[in-house]
């Protein structure tokens, strides 16, 4: 057969026309089917079969990757605003180049209702919900094959960012027994693939400042226990879970230290913290190899994020224009994100 | 609910009791086959209306999985519902398929045996059209567990 091909297609003066030769290797094909048996096609028909439709499921938006982010925190330390604001900064992902989407019509609700009572100084709405809410962005990523991106192959995240009533906080923080642990967040939080949380860095510096840091220690040490018993078979994903804790309102903690430090002196009120809050630290550090704690603030603006601690003072009650821009809010996203979206994100202010 | 009494989840639980274990019928019958006919392994090893019916359940299993899903994450998103309706569909779909299939495959079968030898090439082409699709919804099983976080319960 390959001589008959090769006589005709070498040798042009040959008689044998190519009719001839295609129904010569059409026999000969079917012969090989039939002998070595049609499980040959099968498996091959089976094989690009598998291929085409992991393609193209890939890219189908509506069944995303669940990425799921638990914040956990005292009542009034920032929860919502830090959520909003992460949520902000992925979102303007969007106006970038059309990759992060809110398709929760009830997710856009609250967060417009939040960012604009936020940015008018009332903060953000009370979360009076009587279970989890999950704020949800879905963000579109390019498939990577060795380092390089396919051209027009994607696949979808979905981030999730559960918010919760503060009362069950209080449940959750201070009575740390074995009640607080039916409560429906901490179910929600504990099959999460990322956690933050949230600490009030005024009530760090003000009066009864020592009991509120040993509370704040113990319970929150002791919630990252819980959530590791809960996984004690599945250790090596949790020592890999990102795990931030975020000092919120690192302006009012400006303002309660004993010597009135200026704008500048950021980096003092890094120590102090660190100090303070040395103990859990060290111990969530260990426990953690995607651990970091970082400072926030909606009054502080990060004008340059090369040089960590330079920003301004936003005068009296008018918080930074927008949330996604304040003080330490593109660090804790890109240190909470999944690496795919935080190396998109990076560039995004 | 102390945190003993709380039900783990797990993952890999729910891909063996969702996908692993009803496919098991599909090798058992498959290595009795390969033994019966002198270590050939050929196109009819395997039993395309085994692999029809298993898919068909396997996909009902897992659209039981997500109806039950919502009870245990009490999460509040529209935009959840609305992909869990659809994911609930597709899984539907795929089951009625993979039932049609199994209909047809053990019809063709038993008419082969009562002499209507002209439906040969016919059951040959609807086995390898089994053989062939059955990833599609493999990969979306997969595809909606990842999106749902579907577990079982250890406990």
């Amino acid at each position: 057969m390959t001589r008959l091909l090769m006589c005709h297609f070498l040798d042009p003066s040959t008689e044998r026309p190519l009719t001839e030769a295609a129904r010569a290797f059409w026999s000969h094909l079917s012969y090989i089917l039939e002998a070595k048996g049609h499980w040959l096609v099968a498996t091959a028909a089976l094989f690009v079969t598998a291929v085409l439709n992991a393609l193209i499921l890939m890219g189908w938006s509506r069944l995303p990757r669940l990425y799921r982010i638990a914040m956990l925190g005292f009542p009034r330390a920032g929860k919502t605003s830090l959520i909003c604001a992460i949520v902000d900064y992925i979102r303007k992902a969007e106006s970038k180049g059309g990759r992060a989407v809110i398709r929760s019509e009830e997710t856009e609700r609250r967060l417009t209702a939040n960012i604009k009572s936020i940015l008018d100084g009332d903060g953000p709405l009370p979360t009076t919900d009587n279970e989890v809410f999950a704020y949800r962005v879905d963000v579109r990523v390019p498939l990577t094959v060795f380092g390089l991106s396919v051209p027009g192959l994607n696949f979808w995240y979905k981030i999730e960012i559960g918010d919760f009533p503060g009362d069950d906080t209080v449940k959750f923080a201070e009575e740390f027994g074995d009640t607080l642990h039916a409560t429906p967040y901490f179910g929600w939080a504990l099959d999460s693939n990322a956690y933050i949380f949230a600490i009030d860095c005024g009530k760090s510096f003000g009066e009864n400042s020592g009991d509120y840091i040993s509370r704040q220690s113990s319970a929150f040490t002791e919630a990252w226990s819980r959530i590791r018993l809960y996984h004690f078979d599945n250790k090596l994903p949790m020592k890999r879970a990102p795990l931030v804790v975020v000092f919120t309102k690192a302006d009012a903690g400006l303002k309660e230290m004993p010597t009135a430090l200026g704008l500048g002196d950021l980096h003092h009120l890094e120590e102090k913290l660190a100090e303070s809050f040395k103990t859990m630290i060290s111990r969530l550090n260990k426990e953690s190899s995607k651990f970091d704690w970082e400072i926030e603030s909606l009054f502080l603006e990060e004008r340059n994020r090369a040089e960590r601690w330079v920003g301004r003072m936003v005068e009296g009650a008018q918080r930074v224009p927008e949330l996604s821009q304040c003080l330490g809010i593109g660090r804790i996203a890109n240190l909470v994100l999944p690496r795919e979206i935080a190396s998109q994100t990076h560039n995004i202010q | 609910m102390s945190m003993r009494a709380m039900s783990r989840r797990s993952t890999l639980a729910w891909m063996l009791v969702h996908v692993v274990f009803p496919l098991i019928p599909v090798p058992i019958e498959g290595v009795l086959r390969l033994l019966a006919s002198d270590n050939q392994f050929r196109l009819d090893t395997f039993s395309a209306s085994t692999v029809a019916l298993t898919w068909g359940l396997i996909c009902l299993f897992v659209n039981q999985s997500l109806c039950a899903n919502g009870a245990e994450t009490p999460e509040i998103n529209d935009a959840d519902e609305d992909d869990k309706r659809l994911a609930c569909t597709l899984m539907n779909m795929f089951a009625i398929v993979c039932f049609v299939c199994f209909g047809a495959c053990v019809t063709y079968s038993a008419l082969i045996e009562h002499g209507h030898r002209d439906l040969v090439r016919a059951m040959g082409t609807l086995e390898a059209l089994v053989f062939s699709v059955w990833p599609i919804p493999l990969t979306a099983v997969l595809m909606i567990q990842r999106s749902f976080r579907l577990r079982a319960s250890l406990a």
